[in-house]
């Protein structure tokens, strides 16, 4: 298949005799992993830099996705109860939705890369990062969630005389609150991950601790690092599913 | 509000454009206030009828006329304003599972309030008392606080029904409101809601499958077939042949609902001289 | 017959002590000011007069594209490129995550130890991003789309198995039913009855996944994985805007098709 070829799929490279020494020695330098108590305290605040960054950039990312939901939702077009949805209704959600493509086309590490620019290395380029693409995520799947649910309610709101925002939250917030949640929750166990590898681009937490350690061949490092991540992911999914179980 | 239609065509929007039509040549007047049931076997086009009145559905052809304007041409607003002077009752009553009673029911007072004032009832209904005088009047008075889940479907109905208590509205359309009702339940809700409307002096305009509720409890019986106005009679003109002619070949529909015991017996209205609403 | 008093029955507490939702809620509310408060985030510099230039400065170099044949041609290849890298990757780790699964899913005759180790297999795959993969491979097999690929293939078999372990043990019934039959072994049980019944949940969250991936495939350049991401931050370190420009374009388009394609397959497997 073409595609093989274009990857230069050739695993066998990784048994030739210098990278098997390479990779012999690094995963060796693997063990013993560092423990000395003055590198875990670096990595426990790197831990809470890493989770500080995903949550203020979903917490960012909720505040500008939601409005845009509502208004990109057809399930509020008043026109479209009886008949088609009128052109403008119909531009403006239009727009909408292509502006929220754009937001999430882009890959966080790109944003990341230019907001280094804009507002120098630290935890706010990576905050922005995942502020924006997130803004882009959950602004689709919350449209697709709303569109998806009931209306039944929120469509005999908008038919007795209501508002589109009284729709909102009397008809489909409450129809489809525990799916919203459900996601949301998943998706900040994402942005926990994302957040670790925009800190290769400086952004600061577990990513640019393991990108110094990896530059420094430090491969004991490296083991602690990767474990204390596979830990962070493990307990945000634990308290994520705990959530979602909560809500069912 | 007067209610007027004259040689009215509809057709619903799933239906394609050579297909058959929901309305024909319908002429209706209603005058401010007053009660009608509206009759007919399935597919006679009583669900529709009221979607055109409650503005849900366009008409093809034909002229309707509502509180003395057609809203097709209303603008937005004035639309909306309409509206929110109809209430439309649909025969499942749209109500989220995880909503608690007292919030469902205020969710007809939402054209009313703004919109600090409704979210402001989310979080603290503002509504208790009179949510509670309208479930009594349907003796539910026991769940305004439950969750709309809890609830087995009649049950629900009869808060759709209740509902209607709630809001300003001059014009009420009820759809098949004792659907989900056994014989007792429905001859007390049919006379709370009856009751009320008039004494607010609303029109009240109901589609029924039971006939004999329709004949012996409102003044007018309209019936409809096939989407065209068959009868618009009295309820003493209506007699059993003009119903069998109405419902020839579809008779297993005819419910013969008995007559409760008692109309008195049965009044469950709070005993008080307060007004259940304070509207506009 | 019952006559209504006036008053309504009383509503409950405003605090639910046992409201775990509320909890829930209350904590992450917790959790999302101590992280803006323990971030040195300096918005308000975003704000500031040199910032905003900067942006604008930085905005308007970016309208203007490269559109050179030449450039167009490299452009065209690194698409491809990162086009296979997220396809073969994802194959790869749906291949992995189904064999994965079928050992990390929890039925009626599945050994303990396999089932813990397989689990801790799959929880190291997904926790690690595929860019921290990336740059580990690339220290063993060097620069190229093939380390993009394989640490593609390794995280995302994380994810897919573990997704298909739930699928699949949502499905567990009818594994046990087969059992009753006559002898079958457990991997014929989930061939021929589980695997059928979950096909278009697995589908579709493959086709799900590819569509992240390629978002994904698209950065891994950064690390010297190839592809667009390669040339992103090659011609970004030398601050050739235009040239950034055309490739984020192109980024946003590959990303587009490939949502549209993923969307249109699912909405078919769903008919």
């Amino acid at each position: 298949m073409p595609t093989f070829y274009a990857v230069e799929f050739k695993p066998w490279v990784f048994l030739e005799p210098q990278n098997l020494k390479v990779t012999a020695n690094f995963l060796g330098d693997f063990f013993p992993p560092v423990f000395q108590s003055e590198f875990l305290l670096l990595l426990l605040k790197d831990a809470w830099t890493t989770i500080a960054i995903a949550t203020a950039g979903m917490a960012l990312a909720l505040v500008f996705s939601v409005p845009l939901s509502i208004a990109a939702s057809s399930a509020l077009s008043v026109s479209s109860l009886t008949g088609p949805m009128h052109p403008v209704g119909f531009l403006v959600r239009q727009s909408i939705r292509w502006l929220l493509i754009v937001l999430r086309s882009i890959p966080e590490l790109v944003w990341a890369l230019i907001f280094v620019r804009v507002v120098g290395l630290g935890p706010a380029a990576g905050v922005l990062a995942i502020a924006v693409t997130y803004t882009g995520m959950l602004g689709k799947i919350y449209g697709e969630i709303l569109e998806s649910g009931d209306t039944q309610t929120s469509r005999a709101i908008l038919v007795g005389g209501g508002g589109r925002l009284q729709a909102f939250s009397y008809g489909l917030l409450p129809q489809n609150a525990t799916e919203l949640l459900s996601y949301s929750v998943y998706r900040w166990e994402c942005a926990i991950r994302s957040s670790a590898v925009l800190g290769f681009v400086g952004a600061g937490g577990l990513g640019q601790q393991m990108d110094a350690s990896m530059k420094m061949f430090n491969g004991g490092e490296v083991a602690t690092i990767l474990m204390v991540l596979m830990l962070l992911v493990a307990m945000a999914d634990q308290i994520s599913s705990w959530m979602r179980r909560a809500v069912q | 509000m007067e209610i007027l239609l004259e040689g009215l065509d509809a057709r619903h929007r799933a239906v394609a454009s050579d297909g058959p039509k929901a309305l024909q040549n319908l002429s209706l007047r209603v005058q401010a206030g007053s009660h009608l049931a509206v009759i007919g076997p399935s597919g006679a086009g009583k669900t529709s009828l009221l979607q055109i009145l409650a503005t849900g559905l366009r008409p093809l052809e034909g002229r309707l006329s509502i509180g003395g304007a057609d809203p097709w041409t209303l603008g937005g607003t004035g639309l909306k304003r309409l509206r929110s002077r109809i209430f439309y009752a649909p025969q499942v009553p749209p109500l989220p599972p995880r909503q608690r009673v007292v919030t469902a029911l205020s969710s007809a007072r939402l054209p009313e309030l703004s919109l600090a004032g409704s979210i402001l009832n989310l979080i603290r209904p503002q509504f208790a008392q009179q949510g509670y005088q309208a479930l009594c009047a349907f003796d539910l008075g026991e769940k305004l606080w439950l969750r709309v889940d809890r609830l087995s479907g009649g049950e629900r109905q009869r808060i759709g029904l209740a509902k209607a208590f709630m809001s300003c509205a001059e014009v009420w359309l009820v759809d098949e409101p004792l659907s989900a009702l056994d014989p007792k339940r429905s001859q007390q809700a049919i006379e709370a809601l009856l009751e009320e409307a008039t004494r607010r002096g609303v029109t009240l305009i109901a589609t029924l499958h039971q006939v004999e509720v329709a004949r012996q409890m409102f003044p007018r019986v309209i019936g409809l077939r096939e989407g065209q106005l068959r009868f618009d009679l009295p309820r003493e003109s209506v007699t059993d042949a003009a119903l069998r002619e109405l419902y020839n070949q579809y008779e297993y529909e005819l419910e013969q609902t008995p007559v409760g015991p008692g109309r008195e017996a049965s009044l469950m209205l709070p005993a008080s001289n307060s007004p259940v609403i304070a509207c506009r | 017959m019952k006559t209504a008093g006036l008053a309504p029955p009383t509503p409950p507490s405003m605090i639910r002590w046992g409201c775990g939702i509320c909890w829930g809620m209350a904590g992450l509310a917790v959790l999302v000011a101590l992280s803006f408060w323990s971030l040195d985030l300096g918005l308000h510099r975003l704000f500031s007069g040199a910032a905003l230039e900067r942006m604008g400065r930085f905005i308007l170099e970016l309208s203007r594209p490269e559109v050179s044949a030449d450039f167009l041609d490299k452009l065209g290849q690194a698409a491809f490129e990162t086009l296979a890298m997220s396809f073969v990757g994802t194959l790869l780790a749906a291949v992995a995550g189904l064999v994965l699964a079928f050992l990390a899913s929890d039925g009626p005759d599945s050994r303990p130890t396999i089932l813990a180790l397989s689990r801790l297999l799959l929880n190291l795959l997904r926790s690690v991003p595929d860019l921290m993969w990336a740059a580990l491979l690339i220290i063993s097999s060097g620069l190229g789309p093939m380390a993009g690929t394989l640490a593609l293939a390794l995280h995302t078999a994380g994810v897919l198995g573990r997704l298909f372990a739930d699928a699949s043990e949502n499905a567990a019934d009818h594994e046990r039913a087969c059992l009753r039959l006559a002898g079958a072994s457990p991997i014929q049980c989930f061939l021929y009855v589980t695997l059928p019944s979950i096909i278009p949940q697995l589908l579709s969250y493959t086709l799900y996944r590819w569509e992240n991936n390629i978002r994904a495939a698209s950065v891994l350049g950064v690390v010297g994985a190839g592809g667009l991401g390669q040339m992103l931050s090659y011609h970004m370190g030398l601050f050739q805007m235009s040239e950034t420009s055309s490739i984020l374009i192109t980024m946003i388009l590959l990303v587009v098709l490939v949502d549209s394609v993923s969307y249109v397959t699912r909405r078919n497997l769903m008919r």
